[in-house]
Order: C-alpha cells, then structure tokens, then sequence
C-alpha cells in the first residue's frame, strides 16, 4: 500500500537558495532504499525548518545539515505505508520502543499499555481524507526517531498521569488531612499564626531566591528535587559530566540558602534562632504547602 | 553534591516539597516531542536551545518530560553496558550470590527439615519477590489451611505485630545474618519486616489452598458483586499478602499486579481499584478504614475509608518491603535495601529514618 503524494510544497526559491545542503541531506538519506524520492526529502527539509522556526531565524543550511537524515527517509517511507521499511521499523524499533515505555512508565505492564498504544498511533489507525494518520509526520528529523519516539512516550506517559490525577481526590483529602491536623493542634493556641507567618517568610524568602538563579541553576535543582533524576541523568541531560552537575548543584543549593537566610536576616529582621524555626516549621508542618506558596513555580 | 545527600538538610525537605507539583497542561510555550527529542540529542543550535531551555527553567510539563526522556536513554545505555559485561565478569558476581543463597536454603532446611514450603520462601524473598515471607513463622506440621481471621493468637495487625516479641522469628534472621548477602541481612534486620510474617505465616503460599478458602467464604455468599469462583482461583494464585485491623473486621488481600481485594465483616469479598498496576508486597491497617500498602517501585497507595485507594507520593522509587502505620497520618515504609522512611502528615513528606 502506498499512499504518497507527488505534489511538492517547497518554494523553488527555497530550493534554489540551499540546492547544495538539499544535496548533502538527500544523499545521507538513501531515500533510494525505501522508494522515497528526493522531492519527498527536500519537502521534508522545508517541511522541518517551518516548523521549527528556522526559516525565521536564518542558517538554514547548517540546520538542514543537522537533520537526521536516515531516520528522516524511514520516517517518510513507513507513512506511506510500504511493508519494506516497516517491516525494517519495527526490527530496529520496537526493542528499543518497549523498553523506553517500560522504563518511563516504571512498570511492564503500563509500560507495554502505553508502547502498544504508540505502535497503534505510529501506524496510523485514524483515517482522515481516506488517508492513514500517522504520528510519524509529526517527525521531520531534527532529532534521533529513538528520541523522538521517547518523547512522545514521554508526553503520553504525563498525559496518562494527569488524567489519574483527576480522577483522584487527592486534594480533598489533604484537606481532610489539614482539618485534623489543625484540630490536633487546637491545644496550643496561637501556634498556628506563628507557624504561618513564619513559613510565609520562608515561602518568600525561598521564591525570590529561586527566581534569582539563572535559568540552567533552576532546571538543575528542579532535576534533582522534583524530579529525583541521578546525578548522571542530569549531566546527560545537560550536557555536562555527572561531577560538574554535582559541585553546581551543591553550589547553586549554597547560595540559595545564603540568599534565602540574607533576606530572612535583613529583610524580615529574624534573629538566627527564628530563623532555625522557619526552616523547621516548613520542612515539617504539613500546614505549609510550598507550591501554593510559589505559584510561580510552575 | 550525591544522590544520597537528598535528605541532609532541613532545606532539601522544603526545596522538594516546594517543587513538588503536578505537569500541568500543554501550554502553547511548551515544546513539541521533536523540539524536546533535539534538545535531549543536543541537535539544537546554541540560540534555540537557549530560548528552550529558559521555558524549560520554570514548566514542570517540559522538565517531566525531559527527566522521562532521560531516564529511558539512561536505561537503554545501562541495558547496553550489561550486555557488553564478559560472560565470566558477570558469573564472577553470580556465583557467589547465587552460592549465598543456595547456603541460605540448605541452613534453614536442614534447621527445619521436610518444610519445603519453608525453602521456597527464602528463595522468593532473596528474588525480593515476596519479602513477606522473610520471616515467616511456619508451623512445624505442614498446617491446615486458615485464614487470618481464624487465627485467635495472631497478632491482628502488622503494627501491633512489629512491637510484639516473635520468638519464632529470630533464629531464622539469625540464620540468614551469617550466611546471607548484605541485601538479605539489612531485609531481615529492616522494621516491619517481621510485622508482615504474621501475615505470611496465616495465609497460604499454595494457590489451590488459597483457592478453597475464598471459595468456603465468598462462592457461597453469591453476594451481587462478590469474587466469583474462577475469579477467586485467580486471585488466591496472585495474593502475597493479606492485612487485617487489629479488630479484624475486615480483611485486604493485595498482590500482584495492583490487585487489591477486601473481604468485609460479611464474608463478602469485593475487588477494589488501586489505581497500581506494580506488585504491592506489604500493607498495614490501623483500623477497619485506613490501610497503607507498599510494593515495587517505591509505590504507596493509601484508603481512609476503607473503600477508595489513593497513590501517595513515595520517598523513593525502590522496591518497597514493609510498612508499619498507626493512622492514616502515621506510617513508616522500608525498601528492599533496608532503608526506612517515616511520615506523620499522610505522605506529604519523608524523612529517613
């Protein structure tokens, strides 16, 4: 089955003015392999730097040059639905497919759920204008097919939880858990005022601080606190060795207590001893819910 | 900085907790799959990436999503590793486990001989398959099959189990302190470790005995709703463990998979949803409402009314073991390394104990 299209929706012009890289891109396609044409790669090309927002931004050949040629061709073979390159497809991919859905979805069995539900997607079950759909074309080669595919993975795995999320009522019980919480308390009157003031400061405190660092400082500590990634998953992640993520975050984490202390000290006029008790009241109180207390830290 | 340091500090309890939040929403800022694949290749120019990565600083959505792209091409790069490993590399760490187990099995048989169902729990629990069965207290005959309601001396409840002298189970944690590996020795030394035994001890490991009770208690009630015959066949075969309130009005049966049954004062037993699909390995209920269960994958699921399960955000992402729990607020959980982690405020928060 082969659903292709001959029509071409790259501008000549565009065309003409990066004929060269077009080349290089269609050579280290070998389109040849799978029936795709050349037209097909060079639309893809065009296809990719709209889409990214290259085209505004000019040095178009050095981004046609960093596209992933081969897995651009294969991409572009399988949607048209040829058993060659599927059958290719899935000898390469779907080894690799499954264990990235095991290891972002934590369990086998979702895991498995949710790989299966990607396959389906990747074939193109939805049929529209009597052609297959397939999530493939949102693929035009800027990154790895593997990575592309673990991203999607990756969104359809934060997907899922969000729609657990939903269903349940997590929120109703904190508050229950606050009610008695706060009920438990109620023999130490005026207690709670001072816990939440206290932890308001701190709250404060600790989002002016984080707004302060540069944008890769809080991607860091945000890997490493909220995300509970290992060191060596943030260095890859960041392009930077495992002990190099580790003295920045170490010293990123240092000066944000400076900085959260300074201001406690100096703005908020606590003495050394209050301050012992911010800390101690936000790290155990389950009155305080930080991420209310930072809305902006999204 | 390590990644054990996580816990050290007043401050690292409140930065995780403050940036503890839920992905929200695709916002029409966030990255597309391709966008977030190129910046995890490092196929981005240095402008691109720059402008992405000042995005990424503050959307819990996109760094979700990047942490999950990173973990699976970490685990692909692990998967790689090992399977590069030489072959006498990887049995030079084999034999001598697999030696450490074999002399596990052969002490306490030979402690307790013809009690094969005794060999086979130690040998699911070095796969920390079923800690439960850690330190079981079987029986010396081979025991008639009952449930843990009909146990009049057992203690009811895994918290009141853990603070209850179990002579039984000592000389066995002592068996496997001189022989087993460092893994073994800390899941034998890890609290609630023995709190589950009680458990284990009650409930049979053999499925067709598990299958004669639930048919005796719940085929029979033909109650609208209730575990069917095959269904409760299959289910006797999938349960690690049962947990009762210390007044034993009701009982949980939870194992593989997520599954979690409850049988009511009635008899009835009803299939609830846990909301895992992980094998949940422990649980402790205070009372006839409010039960914790633990299993793989650091996963936690709590009820506070006996009825509906909620996921409660884990310390940690290892297998967990054990759990002890004196409220819906109180609990103490323990991985299969040994490590233990307390809250008082129902999961909100953590602190290694």
């Amino acid at each position: 089955m082969t659903d292709r299209t001959n029509l071409s929706e790259t501008p000549p012009e565009f065309i003409a003015k990066h004929a060269p890289a077009l080349a290089r891109l269609c050579n280290r396609a070998h389109a040849a392999r799978w029936s795709v044409g050349d037209d097909s790669i060079r639309d893809a090309a065009y296809r990719a730097a709209r889409a990214s927002g290259a085209l505004e931004r000019g040095a178009i050949d050095s981004f046609i040059d960093a596209l992933h040629a081969e897995d651009l061709s294969l991409a572009l073979a399988c949607q048209a639905g040829d058993s060659a390159p599927w059958e290719h497809f899935i000898t390469s991919f779907r080894p690799a497919l499954y264990a990235a859905a095991r290891a972002i979805a934590g369990d086998d069995s979702r895991g498995r759920e949710l790989a299966d539900s990607i396959w389906a997607e990747m074939y193109g079950l939805e049929v529209r204008d009597g052609r297959r759909r397939s999530i493939l074309s949102y693929f035009h080669g800027r990154s790895s097919l593997l990575t592309w595919m673990r991203a999607v993975l990756a969104q359809r795995h934060v997907d899922y939880i969000r729609s657990q999320s939903r269903m349940e009522p997590l929120d109703d019980n904190l508050e229950r858990t606050l009610m008695s919480s706060r009920d438990d308390r109620t023999d130490s009157p005026g207690s709670d005022s001072d816990r939440a003031r206290y932890v308001e400061m701190l709250g404060k405190a600790l989002d002016a601080a984080l707004k302060s660092l540069a944008p890769r400082d809080r991607m860091r500590m945000a890997y490493y606190y909220r995300h509970d990634l290992s060191l060596k998953e943030i260095g890859r992640l960041m392009d930077e060795h495992e002990s190099t993520a580790s003295r920045r975050l170490a010293r990123t984490r240092d000066g944000l207590k400076r900085e959260i202390e300074r201001t406690l000290r100096d703005g908020d006029k606590l003495s050394h001893d209050q301050i012992r008790l911010c800390y101690d009241f936000a790290a155990g109180d389950l009155q305080l819910d930080l991420s209310r207390a930072l809305p902006d830290i999204k | 900085m390590k990644d054990a340091d996580r816990n050290n500090d007043p401050l690292d309890a409140i930065l995780r907790r403050a940036m503890r939040e839920r992905p929200g929403a695709a916002t029409p800022e966030c990255a597309d799959a391709e966008s977030l694949a190129a910046y995890s290749d490092r196929s981005l120019a240095a402008a691109e990436r720059e402008r992405l990565e000042a995005h990424f600083a503050d959307c819990a959505r996109c760094q979700m999503l990047l942490a999950d792209i990173a973990r699976a091409e970490q685990d692909a790069v692990d998967a790689r590793a090992g399977s590069r490993t030489p072959w006498f590399r990887r049995w030079r760490i084999a034999i001598p486990a697999l030696a450490a187990v074999a002399a596990v099995v052969v002490a306490i048989a030979m402690r307790r001989p013809g009690n094969e169902l005794q060999s086979v729990q130690v040998i699911a629990m070095a796969k920390h398959e079923a800690p439960i069965e850690l330190a079981a207290p079987a029986p010396a005959p081979p025991a008639p099959v009952v449930s843990a309601a009909s146990l009049p001396a057992a203690p009811a409840s895994n918290e009141l189990a853990m603070n209850e002298p179990k002579p039984e189970a000592a000389p066995r944690a002592e068996a496997m302190s001189e022989s087993a590996p460092r893994t073994l020795r800390r899941l034998a030394a890890a609290p609630g470790a023995r709190a589950m035994s009680m458990q284990a001890g009650a409930e049979p490991v053999n499925a067709g005995a598990g299958a004669q009770r639930f048919g005796s208690a719940e085929v029979a009630s033909g109650a609208a709703g209730a575990v069917t015959a095959s269904d409760a066949v299959a289910a006797a075969q999938s349960t690690l463990v049962t947990i009762s309130p210390p007044d034993r009005s009701v009982t949980w049966f939870v194992g593989k998979n997520g599954m979690v049954q409850r049988r009511d004062a009635n008899g009835v037993t009803h299939t609830q949803r846990s909301g895992v699909s992980t094998d949940l390995t422990a649980g402790a209920a205070p009372s006839a409402a409010v039960c914790w269960i633990v299993g793989r994958s650091g996963t936690i699921i709590r009820t506070i009314d006996g009825e509906h399960w909620t996921l409660v955000s884990a310390p940690t992402t290892d297998n967990l073991v054990a759990v002890s729990a004196s409220g819906a607020n109180v609990a103490t959980v323990t991985t299969a390394g040994g490590r233990s982690f307390a809250t008082s405020d129902g999961g909100a928060s953590w602190h290694p104990q």
